[in-house]
């Protein structure tokens, strides 16, 4: 059960006479990457706008975290958007453009972050750093963050415990001699009766300034603090998208690239809980909107924030996403995996508007090749194993119109579009639609041919990606298995079916199952489980609980809403489509497996080397 | 564009004709002593110099300088809101309002400046004693020159990006705060131009001191047009250099400022 972050019930939207959605109901789960796929004009924009706070609803209720947030104005929402058109701000450099959210927002955030990376530099326990953390985190967290953060440690510090202690009882006894209130304040050090009270306590104090806590404070209460914080987190911000050095720059000087990742350094710098994007890419030339997808996705998993991306590109949404969202008139039309939206669409509006992307099922037949439409290809891509089935995933710019005897493709012209200086053409392949743009107009029922660049063929199994991203964080389970072959896996002595065809049957495997991925079962559901294990420890984390589970001598973590007590037994089960596999290095492989390998590698640098020889 | 190059050949003439060689007459002038413009009787002096050392010479230029910063200062206190509410506003006939300001101005100024001094003369105003005045003049320059500021800040803060306000909204940054950090110095490239548009008619004009200050208020202005009826061509040409130096050293100023702000 991946635990839910951002809920809409209900929502309504009008314009005027223009219904936009209407009872919207959708809910995003916590560290996804959640794509709104739709044509223009159905909405995604405006459930985006309305999340950030930028429109109002009619009706409905949105909820953060389970707490009611449509009352927020957009400022106090701990969301960050990127937006289409970047809307950096012209008259400040790119650093002050990313410190501009830490330095003025009204929740003063950068103590929060300056008081954590301190906590962790000065050994305190993760324990003691999150309960703080968690206290500041809230929507309804403390005005003023830097004073409520001092008094929280004042009271943890034995110096401002003994200053108080010591004030009150001076005021209280008027003692002027250390002597007069020396049984009551049982000082760490010995000190003469005689002295002056103010003196001995100064003196008491001294020997009290290696105290953590007032260390912390001191540290806190120094001028620069905020500056040093801010300055630590945008050059970490710039770092992660690849901009480090340019903190001098103006804005105005940086390419398109570069603005887009500025626009996300300055929203992730505020460790918003939802970062949303607003069709950031749409302005990018094609080249660098494919390099960008990635790097966003990566993005994504190493922040571990919940990205919510717009976008009416099918290409992009399949590429990018854990949940795509297929919008159409204001409503839902499908909610799923890409890979599912793909092959099991749920009515002819998603399976048409799916179509429109270039998307087919290809094989891998030896290394360096692929099937696709009929025809073998010449691809980058050497990381497969041979007869591996892939996804292929192509622009329509990425196809090369040229004469019919060379042509890798032959199609008909179905129709001829002009669109943005350029012409759109539907082509049939044998029965399969394909959309290309070209420079020229083509006439329909005119045959022409085409080719494909092998660098432009994306054909990155997903799913393997997916594994090793999850694997990385997120306390995720890492079982060791056995591929056996046909999508079925074996780990913890039992078969499970998996959703994973790419590895060789005998293969040795990671499986990666994230915590909140397994569904528990009690009682009478017990039946069903396919594992069954005996409870260890749980521990509550604010919204569900973390439960640790001995099957078979493993311990696996799982997290629930429901608890359960030490020692129960219960039952696990898992969805094919949670369980994700991940290859495992060469020397743990059995004998044949590496033989197999080592084959395939073999013919795949052989083939480079041809190349490098005919170039 | 090399085609109708010589189309700006008629301007040029005009500019060499009536500005470049009326300079030079001037500057020439100054070094010499005639009776008007008169060159027969011509004699060389330095006297239209060592008159400058007059110390009424320095008291109308402060009395200039301390009316046209004040008509400034307030002109942008009045004149900013008109503009941001104009401007930010979601009323449809924007131009209306914008119509609105500039109709008085499609009256006579010597008409309007006129009319003030004969209501500040009424019985219900008489008894304020307003004519002659330092606050009369402030006022009147205030009302004759607010438009120019109005309209080049609402013109800055109309191209401005709404996004932006958006952006910094979503950066957790309230209004308030919003505006001093991202709107107006994004406009300030607005209200610089129209501080020259209105510091510099308001500094140099004599007519509205003439009439509202009733001689009580002297402006540099007023002194130039005093020397050159007394046909003092030479301290006359002197003294509008000399403001004229002034003002060159206003506007170098400004565009540094606002050079700077754009980068």
């Amino acid at each position: 059960m991946a635990r839910k972050i951002l809920e809409l019930k209900g929502v309504r939207k009008v314009y005027g006479d223009n219904v936009i959605l209407d009872d919207f109901n959708l809910s995003i789960n916590e560290n996804e990457f959640v794509t709104f796929l739709g044509p223009s004009g159905c909405g995604k924009t405006t459930t985006l706008r309305i999340i950030g706070g930028f429109e109002t609803m009619d009706a409905g209720s949105l909820l953060l975290d389970g707490v009611e947030i449509s009352g927020l104005p957009a400022h106090k929402r701990p969301i960050n958007t990127v937006f289409q058109k970047y809307a950096l701000f012209p008259h400040l450099n790119v650093y002050d453009n990313i410190a501009f959210g830490l330095r003025n927002n009204i929740y003063s955030n950068v103590y929060d972050i300056g008081v954590m990376n301190l906590m962790e530099k000065n050994g305190f326990d993760e324990e003691e750093i999150d309960s703080l953390m968690k206290k500041l985190t809230m929507i309804d967290k403390p005005k003023d963050v830097k004073e409520y953060v001092i008094n929280h440690f004042k009271e943890l510090s034995s110096y401002y415990q003994f200053e108080t202690k010591a004030l009150s009882l001076i005021k209280e006894k008027k003692a002027k001699l250390w002597g007069d209130i020396k049984e009551e304040m049982n000082a760490p050090i010995n000190l003469v009766e005689t002295l002056p009270v103010k003196k001995a306590i100064n003196k008491v104090l001294d020997t009290l300034k290696d105290d953590v806590y007032y260390k912390m404070i001191s540290e806190i209460n120094k001028r620069s603090f905020k500056e040093d914080v801010i300055k630590e987190e945008v050059t970490e911000a710039l770092k992660l998208v690849n901009l480090s050095g340019y903190e001098d720059r103006d804005v105005s000087q940086m390419s398109g690239g570069q603005m887009q990742r500025i626009a996300i350094a300055r929203a992730i710098v505020n460790k918003p809980r939802i970062l949303l994007l607003d069709e950031p890419l749409s302005a990018l030339d094609l080249k660098l909107r494919k390099a960008m997808r990635l790097e966003l996705r990566e993005m994504q998993k190493k922040l571990g924030i919940t990205f919510i991306f717009v976008t009416h590109d099918q290409e992009e949404a399949m590429v990018m996403s854990d949940t795509i969202v297929v919008m159409n008139e204001g409503e839902i039309a499908q909610i799923g995996r890409p890979e599912d939206i793909y092959n099991t669409p749920v009515n002819r509006f998603v399976s048409t508007f799916i179509g429109e992307a270039n998307i087919f099922r290809g094989v891998y037949p030896e290394a360096r090749r692929l099937n696709m439409l009929g025809k073998t290809f010449k691809v980058s891509a050497h990381d497969f194993m041979p007869n591996d089935p892939i996804y292929i995933i192509l622009e329509k710019e990425d196809f090369d119109i040229c004469s019919l005897d060379i042509a890798k493709i032959k199609g008909i012209v179905k129709a001829c579009r002009f669109k943005e200086g350029s012409y759109e053409v539907d082509v049939d392949i044998e029965g399969k639609s394909l959309k290309i743009i070209s420079e020229d107009k083509l006439t329909i029922g005119e045959e022409i041919g085409l080719t494909v660049a092998p660098n432009n063929i994306y054909c990155e199994d997903i799913s393997e990606k997916k594994a090793k991203i999850l694997a990385n964080f997120d306390d995720a389970n890492i079982l060791e298995g056995t591929y056996l072959g046909n999508q079925w896996v074996s780990f913890l002595g039992n078969h499970f079916r998996t959703y994973i065809t790419t590895f060789i049957p005998g293969e040795v495997v990671d499986v990666v199952i994230r915590p909140e991925d397994w569904d528990l079962m009690l009682e009478d559901d017990m039946k069903k489980a396919i594992l069954v294990g005996t409870v260890e420890k749980t521990v509550f984390t604010g919204v569900t609980f973390q439960i640790w589970v001995n099957v078979n001598g493993n311990t696996l973590l799982v997290q629930d809403y429901m608890n359960v007590e030490v020692g129960d037994t219960i039952g696990l089960s898992v969805d094919f489509y949670e369980i994700h596999l991940m290859k495992v290095a060469d020397e743990e492989q059995p004998l044949e497996i590496q033989e197999i390998r080592r084959k395939a590698k073999e013919a795949a640098l052989k083939e480079f080397e041809e190349e490098d020889e005919t170039l | 564009m090399k085609r109708f190059k010589g189309l700006a050949i008629p301007y040029f003439v005009w500019l060499v004709l009536l500005v470049v060689v009326p300079l030079l007459a001037m500057f020439a002038l100054t070094f010499m002593q005639t009776n008007g413009t008169n060159l027969a009787t011509a004699v060389f002096s330095l006297d239209a110099y060592k008159r400058m050392l007059d110390p009424s010479i320095y008291k109308a230029l402060w009395n200039s300088l301390y009316v046209a910063v004040l008509t400034v200062v307030i002109c942008i206190l009045l004149g900013y809101p008109v503009a941001y509410f104009i401007s930010f506003s979601k009323i449809k006939n924007k131009s209306l309002f914008l119509l609105l300001l500039i109709l008085p101005m499609w009256s006579n100024s010597m008409l309007r400046i006129v009319s003030w001094l004969r209501l500040f003369s009424t019985d219900a105003l008489a008894a304020l004693n307003l004519v002659g005045t330092d606050a009369a003049v402030i006022f009147v320059t205030v009302t004759t020159y607010l438009p120019f500021m109005i309209f080049p800040i609402y013109t800055v803060l109309e191209k401005m990006d709404r996004g932006l306000i958006e952006a910094s909204k979503d950066l957790g940054v309230p209004a308030w705060k919003t505006f001093l950090k991202i709107t107006f110095p994004l406009s300030l490239s607005g209200v610089s131009s129209g501080t020259l548009m209105v510091f510099l008619p308001a500094a140099t004009g004599f007519a509205i001191s003439q009439t509202i200050g009733q001689g009580k208020v002297r402006l540099i202005g007023n002194l130039i047009q005093t020397v050159f009826e007394k046909n003092n061509y030479n301290f006359g040409s002197l003294l509008s250099i000399f403001v004229t130096v002034m003002i060159l050293a206003v506007v170098g100023a400004s565009s540094l400022f606002t050079g700077r702000r754009k980068h």
